[in-house]
């Protein structure tokens, strides 16, 4: 039989299923399928892109039913070919169990994390390869590319793209057709078109998932980006940690040159587009578009004051526009369908967003919705709601410069206009929930601590200021808060927003203003009460073993990391305080419940 | 004796830079990097005469970047994630676990020049957090327990290697 004939047996091939190990699973299956002819006749094994279900990989997605097979291993790989592949029964323990209705469910389209999305983006790339051309352009790949080149009119093509009312998805928000229309009409030469791929943001991995799921969908944006504007250099920038996206584009770039889709005359018209691949750095600035410049010229990420905007004056001073992964993964859609397209989304914001769900939720993941969805369906029915028993305390948006807003505004809307009225942003798109064991003043203190270590330093309100907020920071989560500390806390973030260069420091502050309107009893609670309700901040919380419950089991001893609790096995166990370091190792692992946290 | 040998190295590597660009400075050092590891003074003032930054400028622009390592790292790397995910499900005492277990602190090499640990903002393998890498390898849902399994078989293979 031919192998489009035959039913497909997709391997999950990103990071996330191959740190769980899905390289193993997809040897061991491919090698028994080809060396039993029956199987080989029937079906045929292949990598597939992400399909955002992380948590529970490697997977499998088996035949034309999709069978959707989880968290395996080599050991479950020869049950399933047993039962399901040579006797057609479907090995039901493998696959996916919902909790919340207490039912098996085994076909990955019923899957609720998976039926509940709006998918256009995602939609094919779990099936296809993402290393092979043959299967992208079988899918209907290129298609976009080539309605491009037979318009001449390159502007109409721009103004398409405002008309969708696209937004840049990297945070900023801005028109991208706006961009695109300034591009085409610089008339210098040569002109760069820069695929920002330099993503790392703590909470989000969009962009790693689609350079690494869907390589070709991203370059074939970036030509049609290059065409529209007039361009006739094209740069996919991304991060030095990415290994497997950095290979896969790599390897995509060149099928692309071997197949015509790039290089002069691009699918034999009259237009030429060379694409490079440049490593960032390791920088978090340099995901800001005047820094990823001054990276790629071998200086230091320093942003610069805008205007000129890069498009007037660029990397090495030519017209430079520079968009999203994620942004130029639209563009596909748009092009083909933009009727359609426009349909999805809210007023202000069209088209679908991909959040980056994690933290206390049941399913978590990366996710594919139109914007104007509220957090309660992106939570509770995509997510499955929160993890264990612990109820919903805040939400956290928007990476390092996104604002904590609490668990009261569940039924609010995610789109640009909406929670801009709450001064926060959907940033990249990585949303956090948060549970009642989290301590809202050191989250704060995490948020920055990561803004000043990846302050470049070169504008004071920034260097200076998340310094001095760190300070004050520590000093409260130590128990030495003062009252007129939150006076400072508010004057200071705002000397930042008001007076810092770039994106960073203006928005740095954002988690501290979040803290300080939402959530200001908890930090007086920290000042005056010197309490962390959370039970978080070391300084302010107490281990004690109760007498009664304790059987002496000794596991918290065991678990101690600086041998701080004494006590004979069989007997009442005692935690020296002048030792305790308040991990709270003791405290999780006690199986009677006997040590209390004050 | 080693010194002029890897004098001639570095000569070799910059003998491929014809005309050399400012632009070709972040090539030329990861070059260099990938035959020594590192990039000490000694190399910063012959890439600075050969192209011609002054070499506290060269330092400035490798000391931003956390890709170039001014001091030689240990031979196995190990990242550990501080995104908030990892963060909010205890990455803290992962790291914490790694320093006491070797020793050293995030930033340095441990003596035997066998490790090397540092912090990375996001590796992006959220739903599974917290995670770690070491080299190419990524290890998810990772706990102080495993941290000594891993690093003990580390130390095993090392053993018998060096023997």
């Amino acid at each position: 039989m031919e192998d489009n004939k035959k039913e497909q047996l997709v391997v999950c091939s990103n990071s996330g299923c191959v740190s769980s190990g899905s390289v193993d699973v997809f040897i061991k299956l491919l090698d028994r399928v080809y060396n039993d002819p029956d199987l080989s006749d029937k079906y045929v094994v292949k990598k597939g892109g992400c399909h955002g279900f992380c948590e529970v990989g490697p997977t499998l997605i088996a035949g034309n039913d999709k069978v959707f097979y989880i968290k395996l291993t080599e050991e479950k790989i020869d049950d399933i070919i047993e039962s399901h592949l040579k006797n057609g029964i479907i090995a039901e323990k493998y696959c996916f169990y919902d909790l919340l209705h207490k039912k098996r469910i085994l076909f990955y389209d019923e899957i609720p994390f998976i039926a509940k999305q709006n998918r256009l983006i995602l939609k094919d790339s779990p099936f296809y390869d993402p290393e092979d051309i043959d299967d992208y352009i079988a899918g209907g790949g290129f298609k976009a590319l080539e309605k491009v080149l037979a318009n001449d009119n390159q502007i109409e093509i721009c103004r398409i793209i405002k008309d969708s009312g696209l937004r840049g998805r990297g945070g900023g928000g801005f028109h991208t057709g706006d961009k695109w229309l300034k591009q085409a009409e610089q008339i210098s030469q040569p002109k760069y078109v820069i695929c920002n791929g330099d993503e790392g943001d703590p909470g989000t991995y969009m962009d790693r998932s689609l350079l690494e799921g869907d390589p070709y969908r991203v370059l074939e944006g970036l030509l049609i980006a290059g065409y529209a504007t007039m361009s006739n250099i094209g740069i996919v920038y991304t991060r030095n940690d990415y290994d497997l996206a950095l290979s896969r584009i790599k390897s995509a770039i060149q099928k692309l040159y071997e197949r015509g889709y790039a290089g002069n005359s691009v699918m034999g018209k009259q237009f030429s587009f060379d694409i490079k691949l440049e490593i960032a750095p390791g920088a978090y600035i340099t995901g800001e578009e005047t820094a990823l410049i001054a990276s790629l010229e071998s200086r230091r990420g320093n942003p610069r004051v805008k205007p000129p905007y890069p498009i007037e004056n660029g990397l090495f001073g030519n017209p430079t526009m520079v968009n999203n992964v994620e942004t130029l993964s639209n563009i596909r859609d748009i092009i083909l369908n933009t009727d359609a397209y426009s349909k999805f989304g809210s007023d202000e914001s069209k088209g679908t967003k991909l959040l980056t769900l994690s933290g206390a939720v049941k399913n978590s993941g990366l996710v594919e919705m139109p914007f104007g969805i509220t957090f309660n369906e992106l939570i509770n029915e995509i997510g499955g709601g929160m993890l264990k028993v612990s109820k919903l305390k805040a939400i956290q948006i928007g990476g390092s410069s996104g604002t904590i807003l609490p668990a009261s505004m569940i039924h609010e809307q995610i789109s640009f206009e909406n929670l801009k009225k709450f001064n926060a942003s959907i940033g990249a798109g990585g949303v956090v929930v948060l549970d009642e064991n989290t301590c809202i003043i050191e989250l704060a203190k995490f948020y920055i601590e990561f803004s000043e270590h990846e302050s470049c330093g070169f504008c004071v309100p920034c260097r200076e200021g998340t310094q001095k907020i760190l300070n004050i920071l520590n000093r409260i989560i130590d128990g030495n808060g003062k009252i007129d500390d939150i006076e400072k806390l508010k004057n200071i973030s705002m000397v930042m927003y008001q007076t810092s260069l770039c994106g960073l420091g203006k928005e740095a502050s954002n988690p501290i203003l979040g803290m300080l309107h939402y959530f200001e009893d908890e930090l007086k609670e920290h000042i005056i009460h010197k309490k962390c309700r959370a039970g978080v901040c070391p300084k302010l919380v107490r281990y004690k073993i109760e007498k009664d419950s304790c059987i002496g089991c000794g596991a918290c001893t065991l678990n101690c990391p600086v041998n701080a609790i004494v006590g004979t096995h069989g007997q009442y166990h005692t935690i020296d305080g002048e030792l305790c370091i308040r991990c709270g190792q003791c405290y999780k692992v006690c199986p009677k419940d006997a040590i209390t946290r004050s | 004796m080693d010194k002029i040998r890897s004098s001639n190295k570095i000569d070799l590597i910059l003998s491929h830079y014809k005309n050399p660009q400012r632009s070709d400075l972040s090539k030329i050092l990861l070059a260099i990097q990938a035959e020594f590891g590192s990039l000490d003074q000694d190399i910063i003032k012959k890439v600075s005469s050969f192209i011609n930054i002054s070499s506290t400028e060269i330092y400035g622009y490798a000391s931003f970047y956390s890709m170039f390592y001014l001091t030689k790292p240990g031979k196995y790397k190990i990242r550990v994630c501080k995104g908030t995910a990892c963060h909010v499900k205890g990455s803290k005492n992962i790291i914490d676990a790694i320093e006491k277990y070797i020793d050293i602190k995030a930033g340095e090499s441990s003596k035997d020049g066998l490790f090397y640990l540092e912090t990375v903002s996001c590796l992006g393998v959220c739903a599974l957090a917290p995670v770690m890498m070491i080299d190419d390898k990524t290890y998810s849902r990772v706990n102080s327990m495993m941290i000594k399994t891993i690093i003990d078989d580390i130390r095993e293979t090392e053993n018998i290697n060096g023997r």
